[in-house]
């Protein structure tokens, strides 16, 4: 399988090592008032979807960035890859 | 007081293996520069004014004669400068003043591999396209060689720096020279 990093052009997928869903980019306030239940959902309830799925791929034999990949877990086409950077910060991340 | 010095992890390695020339590259000094947040144009115009040289991409080196940048990971540049004893030093007065440094000398282990056919060798455990079109003189990429760790530059048509851990300088040695041996 072949990811087209966003800096670096296509490499190879085992120079990748694979996280799991991307929601892991949004951890919860543990200073909340449900912060127990929301950090519950956070660690442990995935969809696991037979389609389309957004993961994080973390290029450990590369530039150590984080990248976030869009693919089909049946087919394992690769439709998008971010950089879990540019994802985060969208999102109001300043880091 | 007696002044120590390391030793260079192959210990000036040096060998022709039919057309290919192998040998360990050890009168450089190698600082990694980290960018603080929001600040790379700062560290750019420092990088101009110290080395006169732009900002690398992710994809190519910049040189001159004397000294390499390398951009190794979004907001991390490595400078290959000639050796010397405190480095850390030498930079902080000018490139201190825009970015976090370590001294990363006795970390790595260079490696210059030339030759007709060092692509050739290359080839059989690098999972980087080589061709001359895709991968043109001064470009760079972080990815492995059997397994480990390694940062590949192409400084001539044949001719490519490797640069990989020294903790696991003669594993590394050993594969490359494998390779080389294997076409040959």
């Amino acid at each position: 399988m072949i990811i087209n990093h966003p800096l670096l052009g296509p490499r190879d997928a085992n120079e990748f090592v694979h996280l799991g869903d991307e929601s892991l980019i949004d951890r919860p306030d543990g200073m909340a008032d449900d912060a127990a239940n929301k950090f519950h959902n956070y660690m442990y309830l995935r969809d696991n979807p037979a389609g389309k799925y957004r993961e994080l791929w973390y290029h450990d034999a590369g530039d150590r960035s984080w990248l976030v990949v869009t693919r089909d877990t049946l087919t394992h086409e690769i439709f998008d890859v971010e950089l879990a950077r540019d994802v985060a910060r969208a999102r109001g991340r300043s880091k | 007081m007696a002044r120590l010095s390391s030793l260079s992890p192959l210990n000036g390695y040096q060998k022709s293996i039919g057309s290919i020339n192998l040998c360990e590259i050890n009168d450089y000094s190698l600082v990694s520069l980290a960018i603080p947040q929001d600040t790379t144009k700062k560290f750019a115009k420092i990088i101009k004014d110290e080395f006169d040289l732009a900002m690398p991409t992710s994809v190519m080196s910049k040189t001159d004669k004397k000294t390499r940048l390398l951009m190794t990971q979004p907001d991390q540049i490595f400078s290959i400068i000639p050796r010397v004893d405190n480095p850390e030093e030498d930079l902080s007065k000018t490139i201190g003043k825009a970015a976090y440094m370590t001294d990363q000398t006795d970390a790595w282990v260079v490696l210059e591999i030339s030759g007709a056919t060092s692509r050739t060798a290359l080839e059989r455990i690098c999972q980087v396209d080589l061709d001359s079109n895709m991968f043109k003189l001064n470009a760079m990429a972080r990815t492995t060689m059997e397994h480990m760790a390694t940062i590949i530059i192409r400084t001539d048509v044949n001719t490519f720096l490797l640069m990989s851990a020294s903790s696991s300088a003669k594993s590394f040695l050993h594969a490359v020279e494998l390779s080389a041996k294997h076409i040959s």
